[in-house]
């Protein structure tokens, strides 16, 4: 037989040839790299772990300048937890028309109808605890300590970017000056450092490092728009702000109940 | 490298003969290729090179497998229309001809049954050959033409037999 036969035999085998399906060991291959990638990561952090602090350092770099490149991104980052008053944050300063219409409890009227001056009002849309779960898409984080019961005002936060939800308490702990309120807990979806950071930045006060259940947070005895302290964490994907009027220890046991 | 993966995990099939050793060779070898990017010269190939790290893999994932490396080719259709013969009874003549190759095939060394299956089943260069055997590029051509020899003489032994 010629060559040239069994070799164009050959080819006509071979483009016949069942072969397995290709798997995808590109990402899979990825996959091992990243997760090589990421265990060096927290090998570095153990054993150093103001590296941490590097990491945010490096991010502060950014955030600053994230803000002169875009107006938009600005928007998304310096968002309810960094601004310095409800007017950027979502809370608007009070009018009694709109109290009524934010349809407060009767202590919550009462209160601020003595003091319609000092209270706050949301400019959020108020919503249901079923409409901010579903807003949350299901992580919707309530403290459960004794003092706090449930949420008496529910209010919607966000930007074009990102959504989250306000919660305000009028029970249980001391009240924040005159508004009212006791405790406000606003909960957005995402990263907890990018906000803290635009905040240092903008606010030019100083947070404390803390931990909340083994997980980084940020804690200013500082008040600024109501006269309490906040507390910053965050928790499976959500970023939390805490503002009440309470010592470290008890805002750090309250944001560690919450689940 | 994605473009790149059905060609390696087909040339590491070939050498394993086995589809969870190639994959797992495949995978291993690019994460290699991954890391040595670095170190890939510019102005090289870079299909020969990502190929003869595969090569590699699989010949390790071969040595290791305990199992002999039977015929693991089988053909997949026969019926599409650029191959259909003109009749049924060419159909079945053409059929038995795959089957008496692959069957030659069989009775080659694996070095010779590697050579032709890159040279001709998966249509790879010299260069590309040259990587997958481990030889310099000079020898492609007489070590395929060595497997040539080799499987007409299986063609010859089984005509002998039939």
């Amino acid at each position: 037989m010629q060559d040239r036969e069994l070799e164009r035999e050959l080819r006509e085998l071979g483009s016949l040839i069942d072969y397995p399906p290709t798997p995808n060991v590109a990402r899979a291959a990825r996959n091992v790299l990243d997760e090589a990638a990421n265990e060096q990561s927290r090998r570095l952090r153990r054993a150093f772990p103001t590296m941490r602090w590097a990491a945010v350092a490096a991010a502060f770099v950014l955030v600053v300048a994230v803000p002169t490149l875009s107006p938009g991104l600005r928007a998304t980052v310096s968002d309810w937890f960094v601004a310095e008053d409800f007017q950027s944050t979502g809370v608007d300063a009070g009018s009694p028309e709109r109290q009524s219409e934010a349809g407060a409890p009767a202590a919550g009227v009462s209160k601020s109808a003595t003091t319609p001056a000092q209270a706050p009002q949301f400019s959020g849309e108020r919503i249901s605890v079923r409409e901010a779960q579903a807003r949350m898409e299901g992580t919707l984080i309530l403290p459960r300590t004794p003092e706090l019961e449930k949420p008496e005002e529910i209010y919607t936060v966000g930007t074009a970017s990102k959504e989250g939800v306000m919660l305000v308490y009028k029970y249980g702990l001391p009240p924040l000056g005159d508004s009212g309120i006791h405790l406000v807990l606003t909960e957005v979806p995402g990263d907890l450092e990018p906000a803290y950071l635009t905040g240092r930045t903008t606010a030019g006060s100083k947070f404390d490092r803390v931990s909340v259940d083994g997980n980084p947070g940020y804690w200013r005895s500082a008040g600024n728009r109501l006269p309490g302290q906040t507390l910053l964490w965050e928790q499976g994907g959500v970023a939390l702000r805490l503002e009440a009027n309470v010592k470290k220890e008890q805002a750090i046991r309250i944001a560690e109940s919450a689940r | 490298m994605r473009g790149y993966q059905e060609v390696a995990f087909r040339s590491a099939y070939l050498i394993t003969g086995d589809a969870s050793e190639a994959e797992e060779a495949t995978q291993e070898a690019f994460v290699k290729a991954y890391r040595a990017l670095g170190r890939f010269r510019s102005g090289a190939r870079f299909r020969p090179w990502l190929l003869a790290i595969v090569a590699n893999e699989a010949r390790n994932q071969r040595r290791a497998a305990t199992r002999r490396a039977g015929l693991f080719l089988r053909v997949a259709r026969e019926d599409t229309p650029e191959n259909s013969p003109s009749s049924p009874e060419a159909a079945v003549l053409a059929a038995e001809r795959r089957e008496e190759l692959l069957e030659a095939l069989r009775g080659l060394r694996e070095e010779a049954r590697w050579a032709i299956a890159c040279r001709y089943f998966l249509g790879l260069s010299e260069e590309e050959t040259a990587a997958i055997l481990g030889c310099a590029r000079g020898t492609v051509k007489s070590r395929l033409s060595r497997a040539m020899k080799g499987l007409r003489a299986e063609i010859a032994k089984e005509g002998d037999a039939g």
